[in-house]
């Protein structure tokens, strides 16, 4: 009989345990710190974020440098992130080094670092979400050879930051495609923040230069105010300025890499984890534009909504 | 158990009867606002028409206004509303002819190959509504918007009526207000699909083309138009799709089943908080029930259980309904009987063990008495007066204790007397032959005994130890008490002793006697103290040959008792 009551006892106390409403707390707090306060790349990346902020409800501060290459002003946000109480931080770290430091402290304060688009040489963050540069890189370079007959190609590849992950995986993903097709001779990898020329002297000096990857959208400007432009250009990035470009025909092919969805899925992993749950991994995905294929409807989707 | 079921039954219809009704309602509501937002759709779109048969109206007085007032006019319209990006007209050929936007048109080619374009034509009147798109009229814009194109008539400068294709652009403004203005539960949504099954709008339109969300387009193109309910990535759904008038495109609306039935949670709560009060009554109930059925059977099963422990004393009558009364007079009178059974079974064998303790004894005494006699006859022909005396009282002695008054117990020391007397006697039959000595304990005196047990085993010492031996002979009786428990006897003797084997069966309860006669009376004795105290008590041997014999009766201490009071004459 008593063995009985207390059965029901616990079954009542479940019951009441099930029917306790949970308790409504703050909403987590999370920095996203970007590569740079402008550009079409890291406003996508930015939509990306907000729209799960709408899922999640967590409170999200957007920082960024001014410049691109600040990584010292990215130290500072980091910090300000750490003193501000923040609970997680979703960063692009524009130095694969010199933010190990300030990043290693703020995980041990017991924020979550999600890395977006480029990480830093020690792998300090809970989660990445980043493009398979890799895959990426063969794929763009297969693409082009395999749509046109190039003959004695001499390629130039084009980046920002020499100390940005994320532009040496990608400088180095499509150095080594290219350096496996046939018809290309020679491959020269140019980072901008080391580079004592212009682009603009560097083609007067390399004539022999007829296919160019800018590898970001910046370059890509860049590259298109020059007065002479290279036979063959791949650009990285959606700006209005490359779509037309790409359809003058000045810009060949136009890499769009889904910045929108690296954004909402680097923020959904912060509030992942700090929910207890596993993000999984999975690359952020990209298309080939063409001029042939710009209005394509799947393209249009991806470069215009939002425009 | 039939009333917890049935209490979870009625639960049971209960729930599923407000879950439906819950539903429907909630169903019913989910379609009235998919119809109003379908109404406001209808009224949008009708707006659209309305601006361009205003713009067709324009068209058709062109001759009479000047291009830039025409324009003017048209842009007073965009003016005023948000989600009109451009109006422009084309001829058939593809070139601009009025528009709303300054900005440099494509070049006719890339514009007579676009849809909008191509499906408008094909008579005066004709309109279509594109799907969502990039504009393509101008190269340094690309909105998004869908595109309502009608071929309509227009009036060029030398008054001649002309063909042409008007174009209305619209963005999605106004579209994504009248949508997202709605809730279907929680995070119920709608949105708006082509006639091709394409999105025209979607509030999560770039998870959507960033492949980070899936849409459930498949039931919907399968259902076309109505209301159903499926399960997709986990959640159960409810999905109400209407038509858009002139348009073709048809709404969506989606709603969660479980946000839309969250109402249900209160009367969940208060429906298990009911049931399991329901449960407790019951089980309370069911055992009162229970107990004041079983507790008769119960106290019946106790008492057998008493019986089975073997008390048994008349039960006590067990009250309870008819049946359980009559059983448990039965049982009474059972135990009853058995009981005198029993008391009838243990009266014969305490009966049945007297007899054998009675015809034990009687083995004893015709055989000494024989013998003892033949001495005293023998000394009154030898003229041997004082040892025909002694012997005669020894014997009296030897008799007087053996009688007892009848009693089977007697006194330690009325034992030893006995035994006495008797080695009195055959220490003058067997002249010489042997000593004896009786030492006890005097707190012993008085301990309780059967009788007659050292007395055979004096005998075996006599006739089968002492008797073969050349020199004197020794009887030494111990009598001591053991750990206040038990009384040890020892009656040593430095006879001719035995071997191991005749020591290990003298014992032995197989009814075999030994040739000689040996052990019959130290066998005797040796099964009347075990009849009479149990298997812990009785003899033990220990032998040794041409050295002699010591025999331990082991017997139970108990408390003294008054010896019997014989005339000793």
């Amino acid at each position: 009989m008593k063995r009985r009551l207390l059965v029901l006892l616990m079954l009542i106390m479940l019951l009441i345990g099930c029917v306790k409403e949970e308790a409504s707390g703050t909403p987590y707090r999370v920095a996203v710190i970007t590569m740079e306060q402008g550009g079409e790349y890291w406003g996508k990346m930015k939509n990306g974020a907000r729209s799960a902020r709408l899922e999640t409800g967590l409170e999200l501060e957007f920082m960024a440098p001014v410049e691109e290459g600040d990584y010292q002003n990215q130290i500072q946000l980091i910090k300000k992130a750490v003193d501000q109480n923040f609970d997680g931080i979703v960063i692009a770290p524009s130095n694969a080094v010199a933010l190990d430091e300030e990043i290693r402290l703020a995980r041990d304060k017991g924020l979550k670092i999600v890395y977006a688009g480029a990480q830093t040489l020690s792998d300090l963050a809970d989660f990445s979400v980043l493009p398979d540069y890799q895959s990426m890189s063969q794929g763009i370079v297969a693409t082009q050879f395999k749509q046109t007959k190039f003959k004695d190609v001499h390629a130039l590849i084009v980046a920002s930051l020499s100390y940005n992950s994320g532009m040496v995986m990608l400088s180095e993903g499509i150095k080594e495609a290219l350096e496996q097709e046939n018809e290309v001779r020679s491959v020269t990898v140019l980072f901008e923040n080391e580079s004592r020329t212009s682009l603009e002297e560097y083609f007067q000096e390399h004539p022999e230069v007829n296919m160019v990857f800018a590898l970001d959208e910046n370059i890509a400007s860049d590259m298109l105010s020059c007065k002479v432009i290279p036979a063959y250009l791949i650009a990285f990035g959606t700006t209005l300025n490359e779509i037309q470009a790409l359809e003058q025909g000045r810009i060949d092919s136009l890499v769009v890499v889904d910045t929108f969805n690296m954004g909402y899925r680097a923020v959904m992993a912060v509030f992942q984890l700090l929910s207890g749950q596993k993000p999984v991994k999975k690359p952020v995905n990209y298309v080939l534009v063409s001029k042939q294929t710009l209005f394509a409807e799947e393209n249009q989707k991806i470069l215009f909504i939002g425009q | 158990m039939v009333s917890i079921t049935f209490s979870l039954v009625v639960a049971l219809i209960l729930y599923q009867g407000l879950s439906k009704t819950v539903m429907k309602n909630a169903m019913v509501d989910t379609r009235q606002i998919v119809n109003q937002v379908n109404s406001n759709l209808d009224y949008y779109i009708n707006d659209i028409v309305n601006v361009a048969s205003y713009a067709r109206n324009l068209a058709k007085m062109s001759n009479e206004l000047q291009g830039e007032e025409i324009k003017e006019r048209m842009r007073v319209i965009l003016s005023s509303r948000q989600d009109i990006e451009t109006i422009s007209l084309f001829s058939m050929e593809g070139e601009p002819l009025i528009s709303t936007s300054e900005s440099k048109f494509r070049f006719k080619e890339e514009i007579i190959g676009q849809e909008w374009f191509t499906r408008a034509q094909g008579g005066v009147g004709n309109f279509y509504f594109t799907g969502p798109h990039a504009q393509q009229l101008f190269y340094e814009k690309y909105p998004w918007v869908v595109t309502y194109s009608q071929q309509i008539n227009w009036v060029d400068k030398n008054k001649k009526q002309q063909e042409g294709i008007l174009a209305i652009d619209m963005n999605f403004s106004s579209v994504s207000e009248l949508c997202q203005m709605v809730k279907l539960g929680k995070t119920g949504y709608v949105y708006l699909i082509d006639n091709q099954g394409k999105i025209v709008y979607h509030p999560r339109q770039q998870l959507l083309n960033s492949q980070i969300i899936n849409e459930d387009f498949d039931s919907v193109n399968a259902k076309i138009f109505g209301i159903f309910r499926s399960r997709f990535e986990n959640r159960n759904r409810l999905t109400i799709i209407e038509t858009v008038s002139l348009c073709r495109w048809r709404i969506v609306g989606v709603a969660f089943t479980d946000e839309l039935m969250e109402g249900m949670s209160g009367f969940n709560l208060l429906l298990g908080i009911l049931l399991l009060f329901c449960i407790i009554v019951t089980i309370i109930i069911a055992q009162l029930v229970s107990n004041w059925i079983t507790h008769p059977i119960k106290q019946l099963e106790k008492l057998m259980q008493n019986v089975e422990k073997d008390n048994f004393r008349s039960p006590p009558m067990v009250t309870g309904n008819k049946e359980v009364q009559v059983l448990s007079e039965s049982f009474t009178k059972m135990v009853e009987r058995i009981r005198s059974l029993m008391e009838d079974i243990i009266s014969t064998q305490e009966m049945k063990r007297k007899f054998e303790l009675d015809a034990l004894q009687a083995k004893i005494n015709p055989h000494f008495l024989y013998n003892t006699l033949d001495s005293v006859v023998w000394m009154a022909e030898r003229g041997d007066t004082q040892g025909v005396i002694k012997m005669i009282a020894a014997l009296a002695r030897l008799f007087r204790v053996s009688i007892s008054k009848g009693h089977d117990i007697i006194t330690i020391q009325e034992e030893l007397e006995h035994v006495r007397s008797y080695l009195t006697i055959q220490q003058m039959r067997y002249k010489d032959k042997f000593e004896f000595s009786i030492d006890f304990e005097e707190e012993l005196a008085n301990c309780p005994t059967i009788k007659l047990i050292i007395q055979p085993i004096v005998e075996n010492s006599i006739y089968h130890g002492i008797k073969y031996l050349q020199e004197m002979g020794h009887i030494d009786i111990r009598v001591y008490g053991v750990s206040n428990k038990d009384i040890l006897i020892e009656i040593q003797d430095n006879g001719i002793g035995m071997d191991k084997k005749t020591v290990s069966t003298i014992l032995e309860n197989d009814g075999k006697h030994l040739s000689d006669g040996n052990g019959i009376g130290v066998r005797n004795v040796h099964q009347r103290i075990q009849l009479y105290y149990g298997r812990d008590y009785g003899l033990s041997i220990e032998s040794e040959q041409d050295v002699g014999t010591l025999v331990r009766i082991k017997i139970p201490r108990k408390d003294n008792i008054t010896p019997i009071k014989v005339a000793n004459r």
